[in-house]
């Protein structure tokens, strides 16, 4: 029996991680990683290459000769010339002084203006000052202003950000793995029922052996997807600033791996009793706002995680399934009974799900119709 | 010797239709057993159960001697009405994934789908998607996979259904070597000239009940009609001496055959003999029901009382 279930699983990790579709799904976080990587390797080339015209070693043209020093004063990295020492095309910036004693400041690009005007006045001043027998350094010091600045206790927001971040991270990555790998059962049985392929199956395997097969093979699927996923975003967030402990991971893996079973048992039970795209489509849409309501949820619990509210839906069902992993990345993490408390009601659920699956499963195989109302479902559940 | 599909007392209701009714049915180790009747007799219904895919009502199954079905699959090949492959697998991996699922290993699997391509001439397909076969192809890798295990029951379900005549001498080449290597069929179809080639015992459905069940040779004696077929060796022989013969009441023509039918009293197989003799003929047998008019007989006789 294990040996089949295993057969099961094999073929669909084959047929399903070897398509074409799948691995454009498995590169795409890889890639975005490697964009962002070669981007914080390019980014200071590109600031340079995209930088200031006036660069330190840039040419200007100072007149009269006087004004030279005190400029070069202020301008230490500046290749400085006096006046018609140097070709008017290379030049970036020119400092004359006119007949009324005033100090002009010609730039090439107007970016400029601001930093050369500052060192140029500071110098004239400097050179003003000196020879109106000030000494500059005396008057500076007894004019210096008083710098009043603001400083705040930002540490405790910054904590609650992260949080919040890492909850709502973990909140989509919970999300996309439980629809991609929904999508994945949903179309894998809809497509053994359309190709009647399943009743050459049944005459081999059991339908709980081919159920539970299917499922181990699409959860390895799923958790290869989540990694794919999980693994860069994980390299990433030190880069960041962030960072979640080991035992974190784990008890967020563990989680995934539950509510992925019990996920899929449901789309795979929900699935075997429907016969085309069409009802298919229209089921994935009915799931949809439950799925959306799901990810509310998380942000909601990883942007107030300290409130009453989010402790409950992290510790009840059905929400503990997807908000006690946001939990655990908050800035405040729960205490360790509530996350055995939520571990046990999420088993417990997917316990059920499963269960409920199956029964759904072995009952739709084989049906041809449409799909029965909640009433004859319920009927046919229980004369099976 | 024990049976190696038993029935006893099996009904099965969908709904408000009764598919099965209180059947029994015994298949013997060896047997090639054909199940007839017109769609919706329960034919499928029975096979299925056979498989377990199907649970009864009421009654009880057995398959090689154990109730619990499910633990004997892997002796059991079936091929399906409903027939299916998965379009983008590639023709060897799916037929060693069937293999695997009957107990082989990956190894004696490969060994035997190369084998298997080669006996059903599809050895250039092993590397091209199931979805791009013709029918007759993708309908032989579905034989395949109900054979490659070997297994000592093989369920088909109309398995001549929409073939030309070739691919259907082909597969029934293929059974029939399956038998004589001891495996015991139970085929249905409701071709019924086919099942009389093919079988040696012969189970007719109607309405989920079971009409007739016996061997071929047990019916074909119960059916003797007092009519000879007798085709003379040349075209333009005289059947004068046959009508004179004191057994006959009538000789009638039809086509190059006479068709003769005898007095009530008379004993067929004498006046086969003093017929062969009165005229030089190529073939004189005595007429048959066909399983068809049998069948059509029993289900007016029931019907009627």
């Amino acid at each position: 029996m294990i040996r089949r279930i295993l057969v099961v699983a094999e073929r669909e990790v084959r047929e399903t991680v070897l398509r074409r579709a799948f691995l454009m799904v498995l590169l795409t976080p890889l890639g975005m990683l490697v964009m962002v990587l070669a981007l914080a390797v390019a980014l200071p080339a590109l600031v340079t290459w995209l930088g200031p015209s006036v660069e330190p070693a840039s040419v200007l043209e100072v007149c009269p000769p006087s004004l030279v020093e005190p400029v070069r004063a202020g301008l230490p990295e500046w290749r400085i010339e006096t006046c018609g020492a140097v070709e008017r095309s290379t030049l970036d910036a020119r400092v004359t002084l006119d007949d009324d004693g005033r100090v002009h400041v010609q730039v090439r690009h107007r970016d400029d203006t601001v930093a050369l005007v500052r060192a140029v006045d500071h110098a004239v001043l400097a050179e003003q000052l000196h020879e109106a027998g000030v000494d500059p350094t005396a008057l500076e010091q007894a004019s210096r202003e008083v710098v009043a600045e603001g400083w705040r206790e930002d540490r405790a927001e910054l904590a609650e950000l992260r949080g919040a971040i890492l909850g709502t991270g973990v909140s989509v990555l919970l999300f996309l793995a439980l629809l991609i790998a929904g999508q994945q059962v949903l179309m894998a049985t809809l497509e053994e029922k359309g190709n009647r392929v399943i009743e050459i199956l049944l005459g081999a395997v059991g339908p709980g052996e081919l159920f539970v097969g299917k499922l181990a093979g699409q959860l390895v699927v799923a958790l290869v997807f989540a990694a794919s996923w999980g693994i860069p975003a994980l390299l990433l967030v030190p880069l960041v600033g962030l960072w979640i402990g080991p035992v974190t991971v784990l008890e967020i893996a563990l989680f995934l791996i539950v509510d992925l079973v019990g996920w899929m048992a449901l789309t795979a039970g929900v699935g075997s009793l429907l016969s085309d795209l069409g009802e298919a489509r229209q089921a994935v849409g009915r799931a949809m706002p439950l799925m959306l309501a799901l990810v509310f949820v998380g942000w909601g619990v990883a942007s107030f995680p300290e409130l009453p509210m989010s402790r409950a839906l992290g510790v009840l069902p059905p929400t503990c399934a997807f908000a006690m992993p946001v939990l655990l990345v908050s800035n405040a993490p729960p205490p360790q009974w509530q996350v055995a408390l939520a571990m046990s009601s999420t088993l417990a659920m997917a316990a059920i799900t499963v269960w409920f699956g199956r029964a759904l499963f072995r009952l739709g195989l084989l049906l041809r119709s449409r799909p029965p109302d909640l009433r004859t479902l319920l009927r046919w559940l229980r004369s099976s | 010797m024990e049976s190696v599909v038993e029935l006893r007392g099996v009904s099965k209701r969908f709904g408000s239709t009764r598919a099965l009714r209180g059947l029994d049915l015994d298949v013997r180790p060896g047997a090639i057993v054909g199940l007839l009747g017109p769609n919706g007799s329960g034919k499928t219904t029975l096979m299925r159960m056979l498989l377990a895919l199907l649970l009864p009502d009421e009654g009880e199954v057995r398959v090689l001697g154990r109730s619990r079905v499910d633990e004997v699959k892997h002796r059991v090949g079936y091929l399906p009405e409903d027939r299916g492959l998965y379009k983008d697998m590639k023709v060897g991996p799916f037929l060693i994934f069937m293999g695997m699922l009957r107990g082989l290993s990956r190894g004696e699997a490969t060994r035997r789908t190369t084998r298997w391509l080669e006996r059903m001439e599809l050895a250039d397909k092993v590397r091209e998607a199931c979805g791009g076969l013709s029918r007759g192809q993708q309908q032989r890798i579905q034989t395949i996979a109900a054979l490659i295990h070997e297994p000592d029951l093989l369920i088909l379900d109309e398995p001549y259904s929409g073939l030309d005549p070739m691919l259907r001498r082909m597969l029934a080449d293929v059974f029939l070597e399956q038998h004589r290597r001891g495996c015991t069929l139970v085929l249905s179809t409701h071709l019924m000239h086919f099942a009389e080639e093919v079988c040696d015992h012969v189970v007719m459905l109607h309405r989920g009940e079971k009409v007739v069940d016996g061997t071929l040779h047990e019916l074909r004696a119960r059916e003797v009609t007092g009519t000879l077929i007798c085709e003379p060796a040349s075209h333009g022989a005289d059947p004068a001496p046959i009508e004179a013969l004191p057994a006959v009441e009538e000789l009638r023509r039809d086509g190059f055959r006479w068709r003769v039918r005898l007095r009530a009293d008379a004993d067929p197989s004498e006046v086969l003999a003093q017929a062969a003799r009165a005229v030089p003929l190529v073939r004189a047998e005595v007429e048959r029901a066909s399983l068809e008019d049998l069948f059509v007989r029993v289900v007016r006789e029931r019907e009627a009382s």
